[in-house]
């Protein structure tokens, strides 16, 4: 079998790759892993908290009271402009000219 | 440590899956060098070969309990190292992009040639920075013994047009290794 002449050059390819690596390399993954890890669950934690629900909860129900009361004013003056079109039409009727 | 048997990487793979962080760095330490020396031959920098070691490692650990063929376990961490290299010079190709001033810095300028180096190392370095980072990829993937057929899975094409290009990369690579050295 035919050996690249590259071959000799891939092996320290390969040493010199693994020199960048520090000595330390397999812990400091392990350790990010583990602070990537608390810190998500600190994110769920706060998310979680009794007060933080407390805050949704507050938020949400503020949320519906303005859509509802959003709905309401604009189905009012559906209707307000409803009336006021049928009074302008009899005021209309009305006229002696 | 860099051959494991297959019965026991299995094992290992299953420990490693549940989470038990021995398991884990034995994983690490068996493969570190091989993800660095591929990681290199893609990317041709020494200081992008920690960084994105770490980052294929870290995501190893996080995605090993959805990895539902253990016995897949090594073509599937070469395939999340390829990605993560290809990742690494489409966002340098990006941030090249909108920040040319940038451009001397970093980058596709090849790694100057240290002392230490022998000349057959800066001519194969040369030689694969002439290659696409894909070409690159897959060489650097046949390089590590990864079947044809795996390969050509990885790259979504058929076996008989990767046997195609990695001829034709091989051959580029060849003759920009001779130019070089």
């Amino acid at each position: 079998m035919n050996t690249p002449p590259e071959s000799r050059a891939w092996q320290q390819l390969q040493r010199h790759a693994a020199a960048q690596l520090s000595a330390d390399f397999p812990d400091r993954v392990l350790r990010q892993i583990r602070v990537s890890r608390a810190e998500r669950s600190g994110v769920a934690r706060f998310f979680l908290h009794p007060f933080a629900v407390s805050a949704y909860t507050a938020a949400a129900c503020l949320l519906a009271v303005v859509i509802l009361h959003s709905r309401q004013t604009a189905k009012a003056n559906e209707r307000h402009l409803a009336e006021w079109r049928e009074v302008a039409m009899q005021t209309a009727s009305l006229d002696p000219l | 440590m860099d051959n494991i048997e297959p019965t026991a990487l299995l094992e290992l793979v299953q420990q490693a899956q549940q989470g038990h962080e021995d398991a884990q760095r034995t994983l690490i330490v068996a493969y570190q060098n091989r993800i660095a020396g591929f990681i290199y031959s893609i990317t041709g920098r020494s200081d992008s070969v920690e960084d994105l070691a770490q980052v294929v490692f870290i995501k190893m650990i996080r995605a090993l309990p959805r990895l539902d063929q253990p016995a897949q376990f090594e073509a599937w961490l070469f395939r999340m190292a390829r990605n993560a290299c290809i990742d690494h010079l489409r966002r340098q190709r990006w941030q090249r992009l909108f920040s040319p001033l940038e451009q001397e810095e970093h980058a596709e300028i090849p790694e100057p040639p240290t002392t230490v180096d022998s000349e057959e190392l800066d001519a194969l370095r040369h030689a694969l920075s002439k290659l696409k980072p894909k070409d690159r990829a897959l060489i650097a993937l046949a390089q590590e013994g990864r079947s044809q057929q795996e390969m050509a899975d990885s790259f979504g094409i058929s076996v008989v047009a990767l046997k195609a290009r990695l001829h034709r990369a091989r051959e580029q690579l060849r003759q920009f290794y001779e130019h070089a050295s």
